[in-house]
C-alpha cells in the first residue's frame, strides 16, 4: 500500500505525457503576395484605432507597414484616432479626432485596450470582438486576403470649381450577375505623412510621421444605403468634401467601402483606395 | 477540424430544464421528508450603477456616462442536494455592465455555471463548470473574481478518487469558459496530494506533498491564426509552434512545531506567448511591441513562517520566468489565463496605502516579502513588513516598507503607522516618461465600541508624493483621506469619506492648463436585516489600479450612485 502512495500518482501523470510527439504545423514564410489579380479579387480594409497618447500605437503602425510590404495593394489601411488616447497634447498641430470615428467605434464595439484594428469589420470565428489586437492581425489578414467578391468598386477624382472643395465619383458595379443583400456605401478622405507629436515608448516624439490618418467622412461611418447594382449598369455616386488648408492635397487619398449589413454582420464586401 | 462550441442557448435550456425538474420534487419532498434528505439554498448578489458624468475626473466618454446612464450585474446561485447528489446552478445577468471592459458596455444573460456532483464511495464525479486549483495555482487555477469579471471555469468533467484517507488522485478535462461561450483549446490535468503526520520528541511533524500536471492543446482556429501571423515574421524570428504545452508542479507543506514551510516548483514546456517588450528590426527601424515568442518557463515559490505566542514571522520568495499560461496565445491582460501567479506584495486595506499595486509579472519577476508581527504586551501589536518586486533590470520596480502599531482590546481599538512605497509607474501602467513614484503615507485608525452593537470608526491618511526632475509632483501629487463610519445598531451602518487631492501632480485632472485640487467624496448607507445586506452609495472615485485576489487592472474613474444587495436564503 505504501508503494501505491508514491507510484500511482507517477503512473497516472505519465498518461498525460503519452503521445508527446506531434506533427507540427507547416510554416511557409510569406515574403510577398502577388499583386491583385482576377476580376473578383476583394481588397481588405484594415481600420486601425488609436491615438497620439497611445504608447503601443507606433508598434502597431510598424506592424501595419510590415503587412503592407507583404500584401501590397491588397490592403487598404485607415487609421482612426478615437478614445481617450486620441486627446491631442498641447504640442500637437492637429486634432485627428472625428465624431464619426467615435460612432464607428460604438458600432464595432469598444476595445479593452489600444491599438486595435478591425479587419473588414468582420467578427471572426472564435472571437468575441471585431476589435483585434496586433498579434491577431496577420493571422486574420491571411484569411481575409483570399476572399473574392463579384462587386467592383472604383473611385475617381472629379474637378471642382471651388478650390476649397474636392470631389470624387464612386462607381459600384458587378462583374457577374448575382443576388446581393442591401448594401451600405461609406467614403472617407485619408492623409499620409503628417508630421506631428506621438507618444512612443521613449516619450513624446515631436517629428513622428503619421500614416493613413482619417481626415474626413463623406458619408456616415455606418454608411449610406445604395441600391444593389446589376451587371452592365453600375451605380454612380458623387461626393464633395471641404479641404482644410492645412492638409496636403498631394498626400490625400479617397477610400470607399461597401458593406452588407444584417443584424449579425457588418462585413465589408469590397474596398477601394485612390490618390486624390 | 474546427472546434464546435456548444450553443449557449442549449446549455441554458438544458440547465433550466434540469433545475425545473429537480426543484418542484425537491420542494415537495423537502416539505414531507426529513430535512437531512434535501438541502436547498441560494445566494443573490446584485449591483446596480447609476452613472453621473464628470468629465473633469475622467468619468466620461463611455456609453454608460454618455447615454446609457444605468448598468447592472446580478448573480443568482442555487444549490440543491439530495442523497449525495449536488446540483449547483448560477444565473448571470449583465445589463450595460462596465465590469468586463471598464471602457465599454456589456450586456448578456444566461446560465453562468452549473455543476452536478455525486460521491460514490471513494470516487467523486463532477461534471459542469469546475472551479479548482493545483497547489497554489501556478499551473492551474479555475476561479471567479467578480469585481474584475474574471470567470475562468473549466467546463468539463472531473474525477476524484480517494485512494486512501490520506491520498487522493484527481483528473479533469474540459475547455475554458468565456462569458457565455467556450474557448476552443482543450485542457486536461492530473493532481494528487498526500498527507503524512508523525510525532518526534513530542512535536508534531506533518508533511503534505502534492504533484500536478496540466496539458493544453491549442484548437485549430487558434493555431491557424498563429501560423498565419508567424508566416509574416522574418526568418530570424520564425519558430514552429507546439499544439501541446505541458506544465508540471511539485509542492509540499512541512509543519514542525511552530514552523511551517511551503515550497512549490513548476515547469512548463515550450509555449507560445506574446512578448510586449520584444525588440524587432523592421526595414531598418527598431520596434518595441507585441511579438509571438516560444520558450519553456519555470517558477519557484516558497514561504517559511514561524508563529509562537508573541512572535509571528513570515518570509516569502518567488521567481518567475516566462510563466504565463493561457488557453491560447492570442489572449492578453486578464483573459484566458489557465494559471494564477500569486502576488508577494502586501495586501493593503487603507485607501491611500493601497493606491499603488504592482501586478504580478508573467515574463520575468523576482519578488520577496518579510512580515513580522510582535506582541508588545497584552493587547498591543507591532507589524513590520517589507516587500519588493524586480525584473532582470536594475531599476527598482516596486518596494514597500510598512510599520503599524495597533491596540486591540477593551472598548477602544486604534492603530497608527507609516508606509513607504517606490513604484515604477511607467512600467506597471504603461505610462512612458512617468517618473518613479515615491510615497510616504502616515495613517491612523480609531474604533470606539459603545456597546449594544453601536460603534464609531475613524480613519485618516495622508499620502506625500515625491517630485520629478522638473520639480512637478509625480502622478496625482499629495492626497488626504478621511473616513467616519457609524453603526447605530446591528442593522444599520453609515459611512462618509473624502479623498482630497490637495496638492495636484502632473497627471491630476486639468481645467484648461491648470491642475485642479479635487475632492472624491463617498457616502454609504448599509442595512442588514437578517441574511440580506443592502447598500446605497454615492461614489466619486479616482482612476487607479484595482487589485482583487492578486489580479490587477487599471480602472478608470467612477462617478455615480451604486446599489448593492447580497442575500442568502
Amino acid at each position: 500500500m505504501a508503494s501505491l502512495r508514491f507510484h500511482l500518482p507517477a503512473l497516472l501523470s505519465g498518461f498525460l505525457l503519452i503521445g508527446c510527439q506531434e506533427i507540427p504545423p507547416l510554416i511557409q514564410p510569406i515574403a510577398e503576395v502577388p499583386a491583385t489579380e482576377g476580376s473578383e479579387s476583394a481588397l481588405v480594409l484594415v481600420e486601425e484605432f488609436g491615438g497620439v497618447r497611445c504608447v503601443g500605437c507606433p508598434a502597431g503602425h510598424s506592424l501595419i507597414k510590415e503587412l503592407q510590404g507583404i500584401y501590397r495593394d491588397k490592403l487598404v489601411v485607415v487609421s482612426l484616432h478615437t478614445g481617450s488616447f486620441a486627446l491631442p497634447y498641447a504640442e500637437n498641430r492637429f486634432d485627428f479626432r472625428l465624431p464619426e470615428n467615435d460612432r464607428l467605434l460604438l458600432e464595432l464595439g469598444r476595445p479593452v485596450g489600444y491599438p486595435v484594428a478591425a479587419i473588414n469589420r468582420r467578427l471572426f470565428d472564435g472571437e468575441s470582438s471585431r476589435m483585434l489586437s496586433p498579434p491577431q492581425w496577420a493571422g486574420y489578414l491571411a484569411q481575409a486576403v483570399n476572399r473574392t467578391t463579384p462587386l467592383r468598386l472604383t473611385i475617381a477624382s472629379t474637378p471642382s470649381a471651388n478650390p476649397a472643395l474636392a470631389a470624387c465619383q464612386v462607381e459600384l458595379g458587378l462583374v457577374r450577375d448575382t443576388l446581393l443583400p442591401s448594401l451600405q456605401l461609406s467614403v472617407m478622405l485619408v492623409e499620409d505623412q503628417i508630421t506631428d507629436v506621438q507618444l512612443t515608448p521613449s516619450g513624446k516624439q515631436p517629428d513622428y510621421v503619421h500614416q493613413n490618418v482619417l481626415r474626413s467622412w463623406l458619408t456616415p461611418s455606418s454608411g449610406q444605403p445604395v441600391p444593389s447594382p446589376t451587371r452592365g449598369s453600375p451605380g454612380k455616386f458623387s461626393f464633395t468634401v471641404p479641404i482644410d488648408p492645412t492638409w496636403n492635397r498631394d498626400r490625400l487619398r479617397w477610400v470607399a467601402l461597401v458593406q452588407a449589413k444584417s443584424p449579425t454582420s457588418l462585413e465589408v464586401l469590397q474596398v477601394s483606395g485612390k490618390k486624390m | 477540424m474546427t472546434a464546435i462550441a456548444p450553443d449557449p442557448k442549449h446549455i441554458y435550456r438544458f440547465s433550466l430544464l434540469l433545475f425545473i425538474l429537480v426543484l418542484p420534487i425537491a420542494t415537495l419532498r423537502g416539505q414531507n421528508e426529513p430535512s437531512s434528505d434535501w438541502q436547498l439554498s441560494g445566494q443573490l448578489q446584485s449591483r446596480a450603477n447609476f452613472f453621473l458624468r464628470d468629465s473633469l475626473i475622467g468619468a466620461a466618454n463611455i456609453p454608460q456616462y454618455d447615454y446609457q446612464l444605468f448598468g447592472a450585474e446580478n448573480w443568482l446561485n442555487l444549490q440543491a442536494g439530495f442523497r449525495g447528489f449536488t446540483l449547483a446552478l448560477r444565473f448571470d445577468f449583465f445589463q450595460n455592465s462596465n465590469l468586463l471592459n471598464p471602457t465599454d458596455s456589456y450586456s448578456g444573460q444566461g446560465v453562468g455555471a452549473w455543476l452536478l456532483e455525486k460521491p460514490m464511495g471513494p470516487l467523486t464525479l463532477s461534471a459542469g463548470y469546475i472551479y479548482d486549483q493545483i497547489g497554489s495555482g501556478l499551473i492551474f487555477r479555475s476561479f471567479e473574481e467578480r469585481p474584475l469579471l474574471i470567470d475562468n471555469a473549466l467546463v468539463g468533467v472531473k474525477l476524484k478518487y480517494q485512494v486512501m484517507p490520506d491520498l487522493f488522485i484527481k483528473a479533469f478535462a474540459g475547455r475554458q469558459k468565456r462569458q457565455f461561450d467556450l474557448y476552443g483549446s482543450v485542457v486536461r490535468g492530473f493532481h494528487s496530494e498526500y498527507f503524512f503526520t508523525m510525532n518526534r520528541r513530542g512535536q508534531s511533524i506533518s508533511l503534505a506533498p502534492g504533484a500536478g500536471v496540466v496539458a493544453r492543446t491549442l484548437d485549430d482556429g487558434s493555431m491557424n491564426n498563429l501560423v498565419s501571423s508567424l508566416q509574416t515574421y522574418p526568418s530570424a524570428e520564425l519558430f514552429v509552434p507546439k499544439y501541446n504545452t505541458y506544465a508540471a508542479t511539485l509542492y509540499q507543506t512541512l509543519r514542525y512545531g511552530p514552523f511551517r514551510w511551503y515550497a512549490e516548483v513548476a515547469f512548463k514546456t515550450k509555449d507560445v506567448y506574446i512578448d510586449p517588450f520584444a525588440q524587432t528590426i523592421l526595414q531598418g527601424d527598431t520596434l518595441t511591441g507585441n511579438r509571438y515568442r516560444q520558450a519553456p518557463g519555470h517558477m519557484f515559490y516558497s514561504s517559511l513562517s514561524y508563529a509562537s505566542g508573541r512572535v509571528g514571522l513570515t518570509i516569502e520568495g518567488k521567481r518567475t520566468s516566462n510563466f504565463g499560461f493561457r488557453t491560447r496565445p492570442q489572449e492578453a491582460l486578464n483573459r484566458g489565463t489557465l494559471n494564477f501567479l500569486p502576488p508577494l506584495t502586501r495586501v493593503n486595506t487603507f485607501r491611500l496605502t493601497s493606491r499603488y499595486n504592482p501586478a504580478a509579472q508573467e515574463l520575468q519577476e523576482w519578488s520577496w516579502q518579510g512580515d513580522l508581527q510582535l506582541s508588545l504586551g497584552e493587547d498591543m501589536t507591532l507589524n513590520l513588513n517589507h516587500s519588493g518586486m524586480q525584473n532582470d533590470g536594475t531599476t527598482p520596480l516596486y518596494r514597500e516598507w510598512f510599520l503599524e502599531l495597533s491596540r486591540q482590546g477593551g472598548e477602544k481599538h486604534w492603530s497608527l503607522g507609516l508606509q513607504r512605497q517606490i513604484y515604477h509607474q511607467a512600467f506597471y501602467e504603461f505610462k512612458p516618461g512617468a517618473p518613479i513614484v515615491k510615497t510616504i503615507t502616515p495613517f491612523a485608525e480609531v474604533s470606539l465600541d459603545a456597546g449594544q452593537d453601536r460603534s464609531l470608526r475613524l480613519e485618516m491618511q495622508t499620502l506625500f508624493m515625491n517630485r520629478g526632475e522638473d520639480q512637478q509632483l509625480n502622478d496625482y501629487g499629495h492626497w488626504l483621506f478621511a473616513l467616519a463610519e457609524y453603526n447605530p445598531s446591528g442593522k444599520w451602518k453609515f459611512a462618509v469619506s473624502d479623498m482630497f487631492n490637495w496638492k495636484p501632480g502632473r497627471f491630476s485632472p486639468k481645467s484648461g492648463n491648470r491642475s485642479v485640487a479635487l475632492h472624491f467624496p463617498r457616502f454609504d448607507i448599509f442595512f442588514q436585516p437578517g441574511t440580506h445586506l443592502f447598500s446605497l452609495s454615492y461614489i466619486k472615485q479616482v482612476e487607479g489600479v484595482v487589485c482583487t485576489g492578486g489580479i490587477c487592472r487599471l480602472e478608470p474613474a467612477f462617478s455615480g450612485v451604486q446599489f448593492t444587495l447580497n442575500s442568502s436564503f
